[in-house]
């Protein structure tokens, strides 16, 4: 569904690139155009609508600046699918949350369970962690949906335990009643502090199914203002424009207080989970 | 041709033992801590105070969703967003005070967070400096003891802002420019002998 926008040059009119989306189309009476973009006046689709230029087919590539931040009207678009779902639908487009993984009775969607393991678990008898079969290696699973940099700092957790930490890591297991699992070559990876599992589908008293669950699968984390944030940002001021020029565009961080969390072996927001890992001597 | 074998052997050999002990590659914020060896901040001591003013690890180290993918880049954000610098710690130890505000606490080494105006003869010419910007002073110099301790001093002649006998002259200065003795003495320091013998 995601425009192309690379037009071909030929000659003077414009020629599209069959992944654009249609031109001259009737819009549907059930669609509601957002604020700012017009049909024409049999109720079609023009250029016009989503670039905002007039006659935009006359012109010449060349004249068109396809690199502008409103090319797309209301621009810049951070998400472009953004720009197509103030018209369509979301919804349909969206990827199946397989973390929700119970149905309104509290039984397991079976499909949820099979998009990581080949076949699903007994729930009675839950097997032992290295019985346990995926679709693919335990470090590499989750970046299927999950891109390979979800949040600051994942990657630099990615790497494999020291005998001290592992140590802290084996103890805080025991005082919490919790998995905190490695990969294969004792790495820290996503599950290690996430929980794939929602609340409920593994027996709570079960170590692997004991999490920080303040919230609903669906609802995801809560993140709130704090009257750190500004502070937070002061403290970056300095080194933040250094970065952009390294990288060659802006960047934005920012603290925003963790107030809620979900699938989570340990809460973050309290530093415990942090402390399962991290020990210092003073 | 049996000696060249040992020697390769033995070459190979103490490769692999130089390769074992080698210490495993410090990580980013290990390699950034030794860039900073001059600044202290014990985990464990700020532990109870920030679990009180509800800012923990999360305050300092943030894990917020991004957009970003090129690991690189993630890299080299996760590293500036990582390290506190000045403003979040001196936000407790300097600005609203909430937190102890001995610079040695944290610089263990005041030299390498002193001006570079602040060599050795600095203590004999920082007067013209405190008289024209005292609150440059006071960004660092959070307590006023710090120049009371000399300035008050009794004990020796060369720190005295007054000379001896000044008490019995004092009186025409501060008729004259009251605003210079408050620059020091706050009221009650007059009060404490004019309430009692009059002007």
């Amino acid at each position: 569904m995601l425009f192309c926008l690379l037009l071909a040059t030929s000659g003077h009119a414009l020629e599209l690139s069959s992944r654009h989306h249609p031109v001259a189309v009737a819009i549907p009476e059930s669609m509601t155009l957002p604020d700012g973009m017009r049909a024409d006046d049999k109720g079609r689709l023009t250029c016009a609508t989503c670039h905002g230029i007039e006659d935009l087919e006359d012109k010449r590539r060349e004249d068109i600046d396809v690199e502008a931040e409103d090319f797309l009207r209301g621009g810049p678009w951070k998400k472009l699918d953004a720009f197509c779902f103030q018209c369509h639908d979301e919804k349909p487009y969206q990827r199946l949350n397989i973390h929700v993984q119970l149905d309104e009775k509290g039984a397991p969607r079976e499909e949820t369970c099979n998009y990581c393991h080949r076949e699903t678990p007994d729930r009675e008898h839950p097997p032992e962690r290295d019985e346990v079969e995926l679709r693919l290696p335990v470090e590499r699973i989750c970046l299927g949906c999950h891109l390979k940099t979800p949040h600051l700092n994942a990657l630099a957790h990615s790497r494999k335990v020291e005998e001290k930490m592992l140590e802290n890591i084996q103890a805080a297991e025991k005082e919490h009643g919790i998995i905190l699992p490695l990969d294969g070559k004792g790495h820290v990876t996503c599950v290690t502090c996430h929980s794939p599992h929602e609340k409920g589908v593994i027996d709570p008293q079960h170590p692997a199914g004991r999490q920080t669950a303040d919230r609903g699968v669906e609802e995801g984390p809560e993140y709130l203002p704090s009257r750190w944030s500004p502070i937070y940002q002061a403290d970056k001021e300095e080194r933040l424009p250094e970065l952009e020029k390294k990288l060659g565009r802006p960047v934005t961080l920012q603290y925003r207080r963790l107030a809620a969390e979900v699938l989570m072996r340990l809460p973050a927001r309290d530093g415990s989970l942090c402390r399962a890992c991290h020990s210092f001597d003073d | 041709m049996k000696h060249i074998s040992s020697v390769i052997l033995l070459s190979l050999l103490s490769l692999m033992v130089v390769a074992g002990d080698a210490p495993e590659e410090k990580r980013w914020w290990e390699k950034r801590v030794d860039q900073r060896p001059a600044l202290y901040f014990p985990h464990n001591a700020h532990d109870q105070a920030m679990e009180e003013s509800g800012v923990l690890c999360l305050a300092c180290h943030p894990f917020g969703k991004i957009d970003e993918t090129d690991p690189e880049a993630v890299g080299e954000m996760s590293a500036v967003a990582n390290e506190p610098l000045e403003a979040i710690c001196h936000s407790c130890h300097v600005e609203d005070r909430s937190a102890p505000t001995e610079c040695r606490l944290c610089h263990p080494d005041p030299k390498k967070i002193w001006p570079r105006d602040h060599d050795l003869d600095y203590v004999r010419l920082h007067g013209p400096d405190a008289l024209e910007d005292e609150r440059a002073c006071s960004s660092c110099h959070l307590d006023l003891n710090y120049c009371v301790d000399c300035h008050f001093r009794r004990d020796a002649a060369s720190h005295r802002e007054h000379g001896l006998g000044y008490r019995l002259s004092h009186g025409l200065e501060a008729r004259m420019d009251p605003q210079k003795c408050s620059s020091c003495h706050n009221p009650s320091y007059c009060f404490d002998c004019h309430r009692e013998i009059g002007p």
